[in-house]
């Protein structure tokens, strides 16, 4: 009789964070299945995204095919460049505004979805799930949390709807809204005691707010009872937990949050407790999928290490010439990246590491923040999808669609999509050349 | 506009006051043969020839179709109105909880977000966590229990306190059904924890995440007067004016008013308006929107160069904000020309900020000859609409243009370079010169200007809202004009927008849509512009514009019909893995969508299925000396492909290839015994246990040591040692205890392990899930039960009767499963040709079902 390998032991490349010891016996690892055998390492799908672009023509590396030649922007990611797939040459087919458009097509290959029809500028949310959520109805059941939402640079507000606040969305203004506080993250995956009894009841209040929910939706207008839908589902969703019991893994330190110093944002401490907790968790299998907003569509961040002293929003727009500060930050913003890829790869499981399991789509809203271009698309592919995608392709495409890239990240975490996007978005292809 | 405005007070020097009566009457000029060409962008970008998306033309000029009311919707309270409502259920002391979602505001609003967005589940566990933190508190200690309950719990007393709990967190009388269900459980959950306040604890904790609490719910009711609409309840009516005007929960009076009926009449609802407004909270609600409508929210997050200003502290965030809000309370709340807002000096200074603005601590009035027009020149205000180290004409232009005049002003279209030309070494230029190159191009033009000439008056405030006399070591321009109207500074442009009509006409407006938490549908037109018509009538009062906002049928009635999924009637682009189609909006939904939808491979030569590959991974079974297979291959079958067959075993494997896989070893009835299986679970050793979970688990455990078997059940006969048993290939699932308490609720893996409920309860579950039935649990995890689910063709439930198995055990009779039950449907499922069989998985009188088990 076939039995699923239960992995048992991670080694200590987390040290300094915390060690996870045991995995948690997932109940389908101990059980007889005749039906369908599981793979013994489970599929992992990411996204990771920054705001406002790049500078195109010192992010496009000057080599196609196997090894691509580092470019000066995507140099931070040579340590793990065997492990990256860089598409270029692909264009947002659905574009008519600078960053609404970027930000749904890369997400959701479809069209913006406009909030309301009155003048008052554009406000735009997903008008379906994105590309993270897509992922999460395949990989997300078996797992503690269905998903993770991760914010590094902070959200400074702004009046264009949910797709500059948010980045993954269930369908329109349904966000699963990102954790910025890593003390708070820390609790939310470490830090909850399991007392069976208390957990018990727990679970009967929210039976009981389930009830309630239920018999409310037939009450309401179509509309609300979609809303009261996800309401139920966010509910059922913390009941399962509830239901799963204790997680295995021993908890790492609280890092605690990192407020301004001196006026500054502490982004690079704020990526490091961040992604070293994301690792942890995707180590410890407490979630399959997440995403880490960087920073939002047209951020106003101030990446201060890259020697900017305003908004990268408005530095993309005013800076001059060769636009020397937009190039260090987004420099900058592929270090953040490079760190978060490093220690996943740094993490042994099985006979690979995390880096191998995984299928990260690494993207943003337009190619250029200083004339809101849509060709030429920034895209990365990262891991190998536990031998799904190769790793380490530079494939050009002519004005292909955008959508091939999240097509094939999805194909290459497992999830059986068909096609990605709707009308001039869509496309039923993933990019071969990458796959293994 | 003939009305002349009294905004300056009457002791101070009077140029502005000359000068607004001139304004007025350039004004009346003006607006006849300008607005209409003014409100679109007319640069090269729009062709004029086509109407501009972002620019219809000035609805103002454009009769409104007759009113018809928005539907009723829930509203997600906001983080602040949560925050606050909580606040005002829990006693004083209670700590607040500090991790809850921020919002997500929509077209300037919060209101209108939480109208429109939903539950998380990271926002559940927020809520959750809140609930838990609060009323672990107030039940954590003895004394203050007692005094928040108010009785000793009992029967009685839990009615009694989670009636008026539930009254006062869902704003209305619950239903006796509601108030049962809370009652039970606070009874089930002190029986499980032994403690009758943790009971009461927990169902308070319900009532704080019950949709009721979360959402303000609005239905409405029929109008028993204007029959062709619904008209909110009276409590539905105190709840929108309490969050509307306190921001917060209705207290205690306005829920009796509501309880009286009062709400739905206007002299009702004009008389809780007015106590409303006299009320301390009225200043804090209404200060909300008062933010809201100048984004006053991104203060706290707004970042500037630290080394070029070292001064923006926390405290100097809070004071701009109290400044601007101050200003507004004071004006609008003292119900004075609510225009005085971009006129007045006055202010209330914290000491940095009248360091800041270089004025003595203390100081009532910022001095005249800084000339900051009112509301706009304040240091919050400049300092929102600036970047970090520079100032923007261009924000602060389109603040007023889209925020203050209720216009739009689209973004550049994709491609456009937007830099700023490159300054040249040794030759300082201002930022409006610059501003002015980059206007040259006529791309720009058309829609900067619109925003940068209104920018430039405030030139005289750094990206901080600090007075300065110089940009880059060059003198500051000030002088520009609003919409053809000059003005020589922000003091002049101050005046200028208060007696802009459309100032007031957009103020009104906004204040529609953060009251009713909607944007205004194309039905509402009217009723927003009677509402700015009022407040021009009433003198720009504030209070007026509330009084007849609140008491109007657009905040009081709702569309007769609640909000369908999709507009009625209307079409959308959708698509399937085939194709492109269209779909449309009817009462149920959209429409199945027109493209043709993946069907099943054939192998035919086509892609069926739309993945992209034609005829993929088709093969058929066929004849051959020990089966075989045939692949398809470019529209046709390929050869037959057989392989030699052997002797079936109990492998796993199809070891006979007759495309049967351990025939005649799948299901097999076995002789076994208690000591046998007390090797695998020590409970099941014939005297503690003979039948039960514990046998169950080691009966499964057993059977799966063979090959072809994953689980068991039984016993099926039993007697001394001997305990038959049967083994199964069933797909052993793990099932959360509470996905089968809602199939059958006795089967909660507590009241019930074992027993006729749980045999339904795991038979439905398999059979809702594809399969033939099934049994369990053969094994318990934390909050889970396994449960053996037999593939749909090995089994077959039967419906018979007591009498029909009793034939087989007497001992057998209505009641559910026993030991004498097991061997009578074993045996009777062996009599009409099976293995076996277990049961009953349904029971009713006399009659029950069973599942037979194929070889």
């Amino acid at each position: 009789m076939k039995k699923l390998d239960r992995r048992t032991f991670l080694r200590g490349a987390l040290a300094g964070v915390g060690t996870c010891v045991a995995l948690p016996a997932l109940d389908i690892m101990s059980l007889s299945s005749k039906a369908s055998a599981q793979p013994a390492i489970p599929n992992r799908f990411g996204l990771w995204f920054w705001g406002n672009g790049v500078k195109p023509d010192r992010w496009v590396p000057g080599t196609v095919g196997a090894g691509w030649a580092p470019s000066p922007e995507l140099a931070p990611l040579a340590p793990v460049r065997d492990y990256v797939s860089v598409v270029s040459g692909c264009e947002i087919k659905t574009a008519t505004h600078p960053h609404h458009s970027g930000f749904s097509g890369i997400l959701t290959g479809a069209r913006y979805h406009q909030n309301g029809t009155t003048r008052d500028t554009i406000v735009s949310t997903c008008a379906g799930p994105s590309v993270d959520m897509i992922a999460a109805a395949s990989l997300g059941g078996e797992t503690p949390f269905r998903s993770l939402e991760i914010g590094i640079t902070r959200f400074r507000g702004t009046d264009e709807g949910s797709a500059f606040q948010h980045l993954s969305h269930n369908g329109p203004n349904n966000i699963n809204p990102s954790e910025y506080s890593p003390a708070s993250l820390f609790s939310r995956l470490f830090g909850m005691p399991v007392e069976s009894d208390v957990d018990l009841a727990r679970r009967s209040v929210l039976d009981s707010v389930s009830g309630q929910i239920r018999a409310l939706q037939t009450r309401v207008g179509g509309r609300d009872r979609l809303r009261l839908e996800q309401h139920f589902a966010s509910v059922r969703q913390l009941e399962m937990r509830l239901a799963a019991g204790a997680s295995a893994c021993m908890a790492p330190t609280n890092p605690g949050d990192f407020p301004d110093v001196e006026g500054r944002e502490q982004i690079e401490q704020q990526n490091r407790a961040m992604s070293d907790l994301l690792v942890l968790a995707l180590a410890c299998d407490l979630t399959r999928v997440f995403s880490v907003l960087f920073s939002p569509s047209g951020s106003g961040v101030i990446v201060w290490p890259a020697g900017a002293s305003n908004s990268l929003h408005q530095t993309c727009h005013d800076e001059a010439g060769a636009q020397p500060i937009v190039h260090a930050a987004t420099t900058y913003t592929m270090e953040q990246l490079s760190y978060f890829l490093q220690r996943l790869a740094a993490t042994p499981e099985g006979d690979g590491n995390l880096l191998q399991h995984s299928s990260i789509l690494c993207t943003t809203e337009l190619t250029n923040g200083q004339n809101h271009s849509n060709r030429d698309y920034p895209i990365l592919i990262a891991g190998r999808g536990n031998g799904r995608l190769r790793g380490g392709i530079h494939w050009r495409g002519s004005d292909h669609n955008t959508s091939h890239g999240p097509l094939t990240a999805l194909r290459g975490a497992g999830v059986a999509a068909g096609a990605f996007g709707a009308a001039e978005g869509r496309v039923t292809d993933s990019i071969g050349e990458l796959e293994s | 506009m003939a009305r002349k405005l009294r905004l300056a007070p009457a002791n101070r020097d009077d140029p502005a006051r000359t000068k607004i009566a001139r304004l007025n009457d350039v004004r009346s000029f003006v607006s006849t043969l300008c607005l209409l060409s003014l409100v679109a962008c007319t640069g090269e970008i729009a062709d004029t020839d086509r109407p501009d998306p972002f620019n219809p033309p000035d609805p103002e000029e454009v009769a409104p179709p007759p009113f018809d009311p928005a539907p009723a919707t829930l509203h997600r309270l906001t983080r602040a109105e949560y925050l606050s409502s909580l606040g005002a259920l829990m006693p004083e002391g209670t700590p607040m909880p500090t991790d809850i979602e921020i919002d997500t505001p929509l077209h300037g609003f919060t209101t209108i977000g939480s109208s429109e967005l939903t539950l998380s589940a990271l926002a559940v566990e927020q809520y959750e966590t809140a609930a838990r933190l609060v009323t672990g508190h107030v039940f954590g200690d003895a004394a203050r229990r007692e005094a928040f309950v108010g009785c000793a719990p009992s029967a009685e007393c839990n009615a009694t306190y989670l009636g008026r709990f539930a009254r006062m967190a869902w704003r209305r009388p619950p239903e006796a059904t509601e108030v049962t269900a809370l009652v039970e459980l606070a009874g089930s959950i002190a029986t499980r924890l032994a403690d009758p306040w943790r009971g009461l604890e927990f169902a308070t904790s319900a009532i704080l995440q019950s949709p009721h609490f979360l959402f303000r719910v609005e239905i409405g009711e029929p109008s028993p007067d204007r029959p062709q609409f619904r008209r909110y309840t009276s409590h539905e009516m105190a709840s929108r004016l309490s969050y509307f005007l306190w921001g917060t929960t209705p207290d205690e009076t306005l829920l009796a008013d509501a309880d009286a009926g009062a709400l739905v009449t206007d002299a009702g609802i004009r008389r809780a308006t007015e106590r409303m407004l006299e009320d301390p909270r009225a200043a804090g609600g209404l200060e909300r929107f008062f933010a809201e409508y100048v984004h006053l929210g991104r203060l706290q997050t707004v970042s500037k160069d630290p080394d070029l200003y070292p001064q923006l502290t926390a405290t100097l965030r809070d004071s701009m904000h109290q400044e601007v809000v101050r200003l507004f309370s004071d004006v609008a709340l003292s119900d004075a020309d609510f225009r005085r807002i971009f006129d007045t000096d006055d202010t209330v200074l914290g000491p940095e900020l009248a360091a800041h603005y270089g004025v003595e601590e203390g100081a009532t009035e910022l001095p005249a000859d800084q000339r900051r027009g009112g509301l706009l020149g304040r240091a919050g205000m400049m300092t929102l609409f600036s970047h970090a180290t520079v100032t923007s004409p261009t924000l602060r232009g389109r603040f007023v243009r889209i925020d203050l005049l209720c216009e739009d002003v689209p973004p550049p279209p994709p491609g456009v370079d937007t830099s700023l030309p490159e300054a040249d070494p040794g030759v300082p230029r201002t930022l409006r010169e610059r501003l002015a190159e980059h206007r040259s191009n006529a791309v720009c033009a058309g829609c900067h200007d619109k925003m940068d000439p209104i920018g430039f008056a405030f030139e005289g405030f750094g990206a901080l809202g600090e007075a300065r006399d110089n940009d880059e070591g060059l003198p500051i321009d000030t002088e520009t004009h609003l919409d053809g109207i000059d003005v020589a500074d922000a003091q002049d442009l101050g005046i200028a927008l208060a007696t802009d009509p459309r100032v007031a006409a957009c103020f009104a407006r906004r204040a529609f849509r953060y009251a009713t938490g909607h944007l205004e549908i194309e039905t509402e037109e009217v009723a927003v512009r009677e509402l700015a018509q009022a407040f021009a009538s009433d003198e720009f009062r504030f209070r007026a514009l509330i009084l007849t906002l609140v008491t109007s049928d657009a905040f009081r009635l709702a569309a007769s019909e609640l909000e369908d999924i999709c507009p009625r009637g209307e079409s959308r682009s959708c698509d399937t893995a085939c194709g492109a189609g269209t779909q449309t909006c009817s009462v149920s939904g959209w429409s199945a969508c027109s493209a043709p939808a993946p069907a099943p491979e054939t192998c035919d030569g086509s892609d069926e299925d739309c993945d992209g590959t034609i005829d993929e991974d088709l093969t058929r079974a066929c004849d051959g000396a020990c089966g075989g297979v045939e692949t398809c291959a470019g529209g046709s079958w390929g050869a037959c492909e057989t392989s030699a067959g052997g002797t079936e075993m109990c492998s796993g494997a199809d070891d006979d290839c007759d495309g049967i896989v351990d025939e005649g070893f799948r299901t097999e009835a076995l002789t076994s015994s208690f000591t046998a299986l007390s090797g695998r679970h020590p409970g099941c050793d014939g005297a503690g246990q003979r039948r039960g979970p514990e046998c169950n688990a080691a009966i499964s455990r057993l059977c799966a040591d063979s090959a072809c078997h994953s689980s068991g059940f039984g016993p099926l006969e039993n007697s001394g040692d001997r305990a038959d048993i049967a083994c199964v290939a069933a797909n052993v699932i793990s099932v959360p205890w509470t996905a089968l308490s809602a199939i059958h609720a006795p089967c909660d893996g507590v009241g019930q392990v074992v027993g006729i409920q749980c045999n339904s309860a795991m038979h439905r579950w398999c059979a809702s899930n594809g399969y033939a039935s099934g049994f369990g649990p053969v094994e318990r995890g934390a909050g889970q039960a396994h449960v053996a689910c037999l593939p749909a063709g090995t089994a077959e439930v039967r419906g018979i009767t007591y009498p029909d198995v009793a034939a087989h055990h007497a001992g057998c009779s209505a009641g559910g499963p026993s030991p004498e039950c097991d061997a009578a449907i074993h045996r009777y499922c062996r009599a009409q040709g099976f293995v076996t069989g277990f049961g009953p998985v349904e029971s009713s009188g006399a009659n029950l079902a069973v599942t037979c088990v194929l070889p």
